[in-house]
């Protein structure tokens, strides 16, 4: 059941956020960037959740962004599921929750590959893609604006996964959340 | 000193649960979801992992560890999926651009709330980038309304002239831009914006008289076309996508050609492609939608819609054609309110090949130019209702 509770939590975390980014995210623009909240979400649950959460949310929110914008299938899904899997398996490996740096890392690493990976697959797949203006100025920006971002929308993700898992009888293991040292 | 991440607050429980990860009746075990000891340890000022440490950092330690098989054969079917889903996209798949389409028209009011519920403060973030830069734009925009309240005086007695002619002549102005079409405002729900995407979402749909093809501007100037249209909701495919063309015109020169996205960083620029070397075209000169018609077929952007201004002009002695550069009036990056035309009377509609799969036009994709709807000798075109007979003079669209 807690199980259940908390990927539901998480998947309706994703789909808000593919439906913030849409309506909100891409109206701030700083500079020639706007702020990937999207990824950030993936990459927060997919490090508290494991490979194949993260992989998991990663397509889901590629789905999202593309049937909320507009866009097409696919594209988005394969990168974000890729970026999740990978984030999954960093957080598989890492103890993240006593530390900021892996939270920062991944979702770095994460929107870069996004940033860069998702016009790669539209270079490979859409004849009509001749070139790819403005790629790394905007990965940049997208990116340094994600590092700001991406302890704060990790700390939000948790708390909302440890309110669902608790709401669904679930018992979590809050030794690794500082409780248990306590 | 070492920095942690903020913990979240203990919460107060009974005597009998006091323990959140200890149920009554079990010892106490990481297997059954016990507490994990702290069993890191430090070499050399680093943390290594212990066997009992794996996965301890995840809040469900028990659901987090993934079997290498399970882990590789759902990355293997996501993989599957996504590699499936853009193989059908990008042929023109019906079935997903309905699907589509249908999960659009749904999210479409929740999209219309939450960008409403920004408004306010996305007009205070613009009016703050505004008032930086309105100090040093102040002198320059009132030299040029000065200029422009002069060529608007001269420009609307050539306006009347040119009605008159056209009376005399007896010249069919249907699809005649802007008297021919009905203007409907809407407001922009959604937007996506990346190096390859660029797409909008707006609020109106074929409950308002909208179809696809349709022409949308901001301002008075173009930004794009209609592609996908739900009830209540439409996609817009911008001119500075990959995937669209215009057949373009200069302004007061016999210059045309068409026009395509070069480079979409910063200010955008456009190309005009296809200008004869004999034109006459000149820096600042302004271009718009050429609206052509070539016997049942014609261009779907009306002549004379403002699209931008010449700002670079190249030839060299052996090229054939100009080398033109073109700055769009309209501000992309700023897009809250927009104008779609709709053509007055009746529609002529086309049987067309698969509709847009996705956010690519597929029938764009083939042709690529300013999509012109299909040729007379595979096409019928059907009319509405309303209208009996169809002529060439209907075939505006």
């Amino acid at each position: 059941m807690s199980f259940v509770g908390t990927r539901i939590a998480s998947a309706l975390l994703v789909v808000c956020a593919a439906l913030v980014q849409v309506t909100i995210g891409h109206r701030i623009e700083i500079g020639a960037a706007s702020p990937d909240l999207l990824i950030l979400i993936v990459t927060a649950i997919a490090l508290l959740t494991g490979s194949i959460s993260g992989a998991a949310h990663g397509f889901l929110a590629g789905m999202c962004i593309a049937l909320f914008a507009g866009l097409p299938l696919g594209p988005h899904a394969l990168v974000a599921t890729l970026a999740g899997f990978a984030v999954g398996r960093l957080g598989e490996v890492l103890v993240t929750d006593e530390h900021p740096i892996p939270p920062l890392a991944a979702g770095i690493v994460a929107t870069a590959a996004m940033q860069i990976g998702r016009p790669l697959v539209e270079f490979l797949v859409n004849p009509a893609v001749a070139s790819v203006d403005g790629l790394w100025s905007r990965a940049f920006l997208t990116t340094a604006i994600s590092a700001v971002l991406a302890v704060p929308l990790y700390l939000l993700v948790r708390r909302v996964l440890i309110t669902a898992h608790s709401w669904s009888g679930g018992t979590a293991d809050t030794a690794n959340l500082g409780e248990g040292a306590a | 000193m070492r920095f942690t991440l903020p913990q979240p607050k203990r919460r107060r429980r009974s005597p009998a649960s006091s323990s959140s990860h200890v149920r009554v009746g079990r010892p106490s075990t990481p297997l059954n979801g016990g507490p994990v000891a702290p069993t890191t340890e430090y070499i050399g000022g680093r943390r290594r992992r212990t066997s009992a440490s794996k996965g301890a950092g995840s809040i469900f330690a028990n659901t987090k560890r993934s079997a290498p098989l399970m882990r590789r054969i759902v990355l293997t079917v996501l993989i599957c999926a996504s590699l499936g889903l853009i193989t059908v996209t990008y042929r023109g798949g019906v079935v997903i651009s309905s699907a589509q389409l249908a999960v659009l028209e749904v999210v479409a009011p929740i999209e219309r709330g939450m960008s409403r519920a920004w408004d306010p403060i996305a007009g205070a973030w613009y009016w703050t980038g505004d008032l930086l830069s309105a100090t040093t734009e102040n002198p320059k925009l009132r030299e040029r309304n000065e200029a422009l309240e002069a060529e608007l005086v001269i420009a609307r007695d050539e306006a009347s002239e040119a009605v008159q002619l056209r009376e005399r002549l007896g010249i069919d102005d249907r699809g005649h831009y802007p008297t021919n079409y009905d203007q409907v405002d809407g407001r922009v729900i959604a937007r996506y914006s990346s190096a390859v995407d660029k797409s909008l979402v707006i609020d109106l749909g074929s409950n308002d008289g909208i179809e696809r093809n349709d022409p949308v501007l901001v301002n008075a100037n173009l930004i794009g076309r209609i592609t996908n249209v739900t009830p209540n909701s439409a996609r817009v495919a911008l001119i500075l996508e990959n995937s669209q063309s215009v057949t373009a015109a200069i302004s007061g020169s016999d210059g045309s050609g068409v026009l395509e996205s070069l480079s979409t960083e910063g200010t955008p620029v456009m190309r005009l492609k296809y200008v004869d070397a004999s034109a006459k075209v000149e820096k600042f000169d302004r271009v718009v939608t050429a609206g052509w018609t070539t016997g049942d077929l014609s261009s779907i952007y009306p002549r004379g819609i403002p699209i931008g201004w010449v700002s670079s002009v190249g030839l060299k002695p052996a090229d054939l054609e100009q080398t033109v550069q073109v700055t769009p009036y309209a501000n992309f990056e700023r897009i809250e309110t927009i104008t779609v035309l709709v053509p007055k009377g009746d529609r002529v509609q086309y049987d067309t090949p698969a509709k847009d799969a996705g956010g690519l036009d597929a029938l764009d994709a083939a042709r690529r130019v300013d999509p012109v709807l299909p040729t007379p000798s595979t096409k019928t075109p059907k009319v509405t209702p309303a209208a009996t007979t169809t002529t060439k003079d209907d075939v505006t669209q």
